[in-house]
């Protein structure tokens, strides 16, 4: 049981790897879009395309690993003024509707990717790139927060004081 | 069941789950998703997940994550401590000079960095302490700088702008703008209470140690001017009509970078490496909150909520102010329980109707908007302001932080006043550089 917790806080953590390695890649193209555009004077084709679908990906894909620190953002004021006994019925409760939302999104976000796959969807650039290829970050990226939160829950079952969401000061203001 | 009761049961629904502690993100989808297909129909699931992924595939969004990298890279570097010193030595044959240079420090750094408590902690860290050395009021030191810090989502560039932009498909550039001379008035009327209460409270100003000659002044400079001329250069490409928002803030983000590389010599690895995902997880937070509030406000409009609701107010045939008082008192009591991005989302797309259709202009009300999200950082029980410097100055309890911030409090409503009374303060600017708005 230890190594399958183990093992989806490291593919999370791979996931958002991927997720920063996009945002930094992201950069680079848009300032190389900006010198292709503004000082080559040339017209831009890919650059759209690859920064807008990039980072919708590096959401999805950056997500579980945002889970997994508890960066998600949430209002702990009952938590935080509850007894632990609450505490933990509060914890199960967050748990199970974090969980169903990883899991409405990771079966509807395979439903999109198959009919993007299927039915050949590009972008309605000059570039065309196939939808199914950015669609793939969704689903990947919740079917991993449901394991996310599946282990979370294994944490929590058979370990008292893992507490969901807990307060974390840092999120942006 | 008539959109009036299902906007109620809605609304019910979200506190409750919000309440429990679900992420916001997730607790907007759910609601949204739920009562779509309760009061649409099962078959609406079918939209959900392309609206999902549509919502956050635009190409003004991606200024977000760049304007986050840009203030991740401020934020990791010690610019703070530079921006500080600098500040306190060209100021310090000011009056008060020290508390004024922290305020000023405050502003431009949360401007620069994007991030409030970020501000508190690294300019706190330093101007706290030696506020307090040389005899200011605990209560004073730590209340001036947690109102400091909430600065930066007024003065630009600003993420809280960039999302009520995005909310109420207003112009960014022009959000922008307008919050530049509020942001310095309320810099203004900070430094104006913070000079006053240290000077009745008997604080001799001459006692202020330290001389420094004019090479200790100029010798700061160069590690603090490249920061500053990155955000001008920011918004002059984007005035100019160089560029837009997101190719600004991707070159901004780069110069950031490399300048905290270069000057600053972060080179290794495990610093890059925190920068970047830093400013990946902020990104992610607030983005998650973007793709599920757009399900939200797409049931809202699908279940006739939003129009329904904005009608109703419109038949009131309230008072234009009663009617902004209570939207202001409204927006604050959110601000208490909520971060500014997910009550900008969740609100805007309903109230900015019902603003317009009393005759606001909707870039003064963005203004008003940010300046009591700004309240909600520094009062209770979310607060996030308050915690930091809690957590950075461990010997000043929080009801005295909660004292020296209060008057800030009310300087933020006065301003609301003020800026109520004269909306020129707002829309002059926006209007002389981009031109009156096309209506």
């Amino acid at each position: 049981m230890d190594f399958f917790i183990y093992s989806i806080r490291m593919l999370s953590r791979a996931s958002g790897l991927v997720s920063a390695c996009l945002v930094a890649g992201s950069v680079l193209v848009v300032c190389q879009m900006v010198v292709v555009r503004y000082f080559l004077g040339e017209s831009t084709i890919w650059q759209t395309d690859f920064v807008t679908y990039g980072l919708a990906c590096s959401v999805f894909l950056g997500a579980p690993y945002v889970a997994q620190i508890k960066g998600h953002v949430n209002v702990d004021l009952l938590t935080m003024y509850a007894s632990p006994r609450y505490q933990r019925v509060l914890a199960y409760i967050t748990l199970t509707f974090a969980l169903l939302f990883a899991l409405l999104f990771s079966y509807t976000g395979w439903e999109l990717w198959y009919e993007a796959w299927d039915g050949g969807w590009t972008t309605e650039s000059i570039w065309e790139l196939p939808l199914w290829i950015p669609y793939l970050a969704l689903p990947v990226g919740m079917t991993l927060l449901s394991l996310e939160y599946v282990a979370d829950a294994i944490c929590m079952i058979t370990n008292n004081d893992e507490v969901p969401f807990g307060t974390e000061p840092g999120g942006h203001s | 069941m008539s959109p009036l009761t299902i906007g109620a049961l809605l609304c019910a629904t979200t506190i409750i789950i919000l309440a429990t502690g679900v992420p916001v993100a997730f607790t907007l989808a759910l609601v949204g998703v739920g009562f779509l297909m309760i009061f649409d129909g099962a078959s609406s699931i079918d939209i959900v997940a392309e609206t999902f992924f549509a919502s956050i595939s635009h190409f003004t969004l991606v200024s977000i994550p760049m304007f986050i990298l840009m203030g991740s890279a401020v934020a990791c570097s010690p610019a703070a401590k530079d921006l500080y010193e600098a500040l306190d030595r060209w100021l310090y044959r000011v009056p008060g000079g020290l508390i004024i240079a922290n305020l000023g420090a405050c502003s431009v750094f949360s401007a620069l960095s994007g991030s409030s408590p970020a501000t508190c902690a690294a300019i706190g860290k330093m101007g706290i302490p030696e506020m307090r050395a040389r005899g200011y009021p605990a209560s004073l030191a730590t209340g001036a700088i947690a109102a400091g810090g909430t600065l930066g989502i007024l003065i630009p560039p600003s993420i809280t702008m960039i999302v009520y932009g995005i909310a109420t498909e207003t112009s960014i550039g022009r959000l922008f703008l307008a919050g530049v001379i509020p942001g310095m008035m309320l810099t203004a009327l900070f430094m104006t209470w913070a000079l006053y209460t240290a000077k009745s409270n008997g604080y001799d100003f001459s006692s202020e140690a330290g001389r420094y000659s004019l090479m200790d002044k100029l010798n700061v400079l160069p590690r603090v001017i490249p920061f500053v001329l990155v955000i001008v250069g920011v918004l002059y490409v984007l005035y100019g009509g160089i560029a837009t928002p997101s190719e600004a803030a991707g070159v901004g983000a780069m110069f950031c970078v490399l300048l905290s590389v270069v000057i600053y010599k972060i080179r290794d690895a495990k610093r890059l490496w925190g920068m970047l995902s830093a400013s990946m997880k902020e990104s992610v937070m607030i983005l998650m909150i973007i793709a599920a509030s757009e399900l939200f406000s797409f049931t809202l409009s699908s279940l006739y909520i939003t129009q329904s609701v904005a009608e109703g107010i419109a038949g009131l045939d309230v008072n234009r102010w009663v009617l902004l008082g209570l939207i202001n008192l409204f927006l604050l009591v959110a601000g208490f329980f909520l971060p500014p991005v997910a009550v900008i989302l969740m609100t805007a797309p309903i109230l900015l109707p019902i603003i317009q259709s009393a005759g606001f202009d909707p870039y003064w009300f963005a203004v008003v908007f940010t300046i009591n999200m700004e309240i909600g950082l520094i009062t209770p029980p979310v607060g996030l302001n308050l915690y930091v410097i809690n957590g950075i100055c461990k010997d000043v309890s929080l009801p005295t932080i909660l004292k020296g911030s209060y008057p800030f409090v009310l300087c933020m409503m006065l301003a609301i006043v003020i800026l109520a009374v004269f909306p020129e303060i707002v829309l002059w600017l926006p209007d002389y550089v981009m031109g009156p708005e096309i209506k």
